[in-house]
């Protein structure tokens, strides 16, 4: 850093400068000896030599870089720490999730799941709640329909009696079969994976941040 | 706890102070460093390069060269976008933080 040109008073405290600073990250250290050599550059001795008076002891101005360096400002994105997944990843996990099993039957509702429990988007409540949600009402619906059936035979015992012949999956009253109730049941999955997928939008799009 | 307490304040705001002085214009280091040694925020220009190192990698200042009168070419600071907006964000909880410490420390004024 120094040079011929300069006056002795100017490279003995520069010299001194560098050794100071020589535990001194290289990169922090090379700005503060540039930064101080720009300034006492062409100086006449008299002048360089208030200019150090004024900069004070090298060993001083090291310490201080040291404290300096060692209290970072907080980091500028707090995100950052937490990687979130782009915008369009839980889109498409939550279309997945509403519309994947009635593009792909059923598979594509898994492929939904795996994007949902892959993602760092949702809590692992959240994902639980996501996954079961569609068993439960199912669940739930046949529970519906099992009771609301006893309660048609309990009614009318002699319209089962009669029907008892006819086979025994659509004569039992605690199994509600046959193509209607399977149609809701699926119809009902749909429903409930759409109200889940917009559920599961809310819940991730809510908590990104804006800033980011 | 009263040991350093001025240090402890400096620490925490220092950084925005340097925001602040090069949103108003872009300085080389040794004027920033005299701006802030003035006010008491800063010990020496030790502690002005690591600030600056830091806030260049968070990409809140950038720097250019430029040739002053006096001859020498000298390496100035200003605020990038990202340092402008940081800074903003910065004024917008410094108000209300000033004003929440007021109203604890406000030494109570007792009406005879």
């Amino acid at each position: 850093m120094s040079t011929d040109a300069q006056p002795q008073v100017v490279r003995s405290y520069l010299a001194g400068l560098e050794a100071a600073l020589s535990d001194v990250p290289s990169e922090v250290s090379r700005e503060i000896v540039a930064g101080i050599t720009e300034e006492l550059d062409g100086l006449d001795p008299a002048t360089a030599a208030a200019r150090i008076e004024a900069l004070g002891d090298p060993v001083f101005i090291a310490a201080e870089a040291r404290g300096g360096v060692a209290a970072p400002l907080p980091a500028p994105a707090p995100a950052a720490s937490r990687p979130q997944d782009p915008r369009w990843y839980i889109v498409l996990a939550a279309l997945m999730v509403a519309f994947g099993g009635i593009i792909i039957p059923f598979l594509g509702w898994f492929v939904g799941m795996a994007l949902v429990w892959l993602s760092k988007s949702w809590r692992t409540w959240e994902k639980w709640v996501a996954t079961v949600t569609p068993f439960v009402a199912v669940a739930l619906s046949l529970g519906v329909q099992v009771v609301t059936n006893l309660a048609a035979a309990a009614s009318s015992p002699e319209r089962y009696a009669g029907a008892s012949t006819s086979g025994f999956s659509s004569s039992n009253p605690l199994l509600p079969t046959g193509p209607l109730a399977i149609w809701n049941n699926l119809l009902l999955v749909v429903l409930v994976n759409v109200v889940v997928s917009i559920w599961l939008l809310w819940r991730a799009l809510r908590r990104r941040n804006p800033l980011v | 706890m009263t040991a350093d307490v001025g240090t402890q304040l400096r620490k925490g705001v220092v950084e925005y102070c340097v925001l602040g002085a090069l949103a108003r214009e872009p300085m080389y280091g040794w004027q920033l460093s005299e701006t802030l040694i003035a006010r008491g925020l800063i010990a020496s220009i030790g502690t002005l390069y690591p600030m600056l190192s830091r806030l260049r990698s968070q990409g809140f200042v950038s720097t250019f060269d430029e040739a002053s009168d006096a001859g020498p070419v000298r390496k100035y600071y200003r605020l990038t976008d990202a340092g402008t907006g940081e800074l903003a964000s910065f004024r917008q909880q410094w108000a209300p933080f000033v004003s929440a410490v007021e109203d604890f420390i406000r030494e109570e004024r007792h009406v005879d």
